[in-house]
């Protein structure tokens, strides 16, 4: 009798005990999911605004620019454009990044990349220098 | 102890046996998904800035040097053409691989020829602007455009 409640005392303890291990474990997969999303999501960031900053270099005119990025521009003067998930160009409604560029005369430009309410990514490019 | 209760005990050890099958077996479907889930996320992500990194690298350096870029072919392959004085270099996609292969203005070399450098799937090239191209990779784990500024002398490149 006392040979077989130890038995089972031992197998309830070692339950419990797996069940506390497997929870530690299922946190850090978790939390290697989610750096993985993060970092997924920054890379798509930093293309992004590579991008629009390779376009930005060569085509500083403000028109032909917002038709290169496919952009809009707000009333404040920034050109804005949505991106869904795998970082193609999208109308408002679906897009998951947007892209803010800001390109005040003579100063620099500054590239912005939002997921949701999110800064995920912020570049500054130096003012164009005017060739002679 | 009657045999009823000794019936009643080996089948809470069982019952407990059972449950510890069912959460092993579950963390360890649980972790395998989510493992591979993570490592497929972060072959995309090294993928993709490989692969845009390679090219704008490519596109900087022969800027830099007073090279100039076009989209050109080579044997019918779509091909990024970087030509630096007497020097062609073509970038393209052959065989799964993105390929490269410098050579000599005028010589032809067949595709076959030229460095594998990544696996990739297609290569598609643009050009936006008078000097800026787009480039749209495909792979097994890649998917992007990549834009390229670049100093170009129209119609000077190209087979």
């Amino acid at each position: 009798m006392s040979a077989r409640r130890h038995l089972f005392t031992e197998l309830i303890i070692s339950l419990v005990f797996f069940l506390l291990c497997t929870a530690v474990c299922l946190c850090l997969l978790a939390r290697a999911h989610d750096l993985s999303e993060r970092s997924r999501r920054l890379t798509q960031a930093v293309s992004l605004a590579q991008n629009a900053a390779q376009t930005y270099e060569a085509q500083p005119s403000p028109q032909l620019l917002s038709q290169l990025l496919g952009a809009q521009p707000d009333e404040s003067g920034q050109l804005q454009c949505h991106y869904d998930e795998q970082a193609r160009l999208c109308g408002e409604g679906e897009g998951v990044y947007r892209l803010t560029l800001s390109a005040p005369d003579g100063a620099a430009a500054q590239i912005d990349v939002w997921y949701g309410a999110q800064r995920l990514y912020q570049l500054t490019l130096s003012p164009k220098e005017e060739t002679p | 102890m009657s045999r009823s209760a000794s019936h009643m005990e080996s089948l809470t050890v069982l019952l407990l046996c059972g449950l510890f099958l069912f959460f092993a077996a579950g963390a360890a479907l649980v972790g395998s998904g989510v493992y591979r889930h993570t490592a497929r996320q972060a072959r995309q992500t090294s993928a993709l800035r490989t692969a845009s990194a390679y090219l704008s690298q490519q596109a900087r350096q022969c800027r830099e040097t007073g090279g100039f870029a076009d989209v050109g072919a080579l044997e019918g392959q779509p091909a990024l053409l970087l030509r630096d004085g007497e020097y062609v270099t073509y970038l393209y996609c052959h065989e799964g691989y993105l390929r490269e292969l410098l050579t000599e203005w005028g010589t032809q070399l067949p595709p076959s020829a030229g460095t594998a450098l990544y696996p990739l799937d297609s290569l598609a090239l643009q050009r936006l602007d008078d000097n800026l191209l787009e480039a749209s990779l495909q792979g097994p784990d890649v998917s992007a455009r990549v834009r390229l500024r670049c100093a170009n002398t129209p119609g000077e490149v190209g087979p």
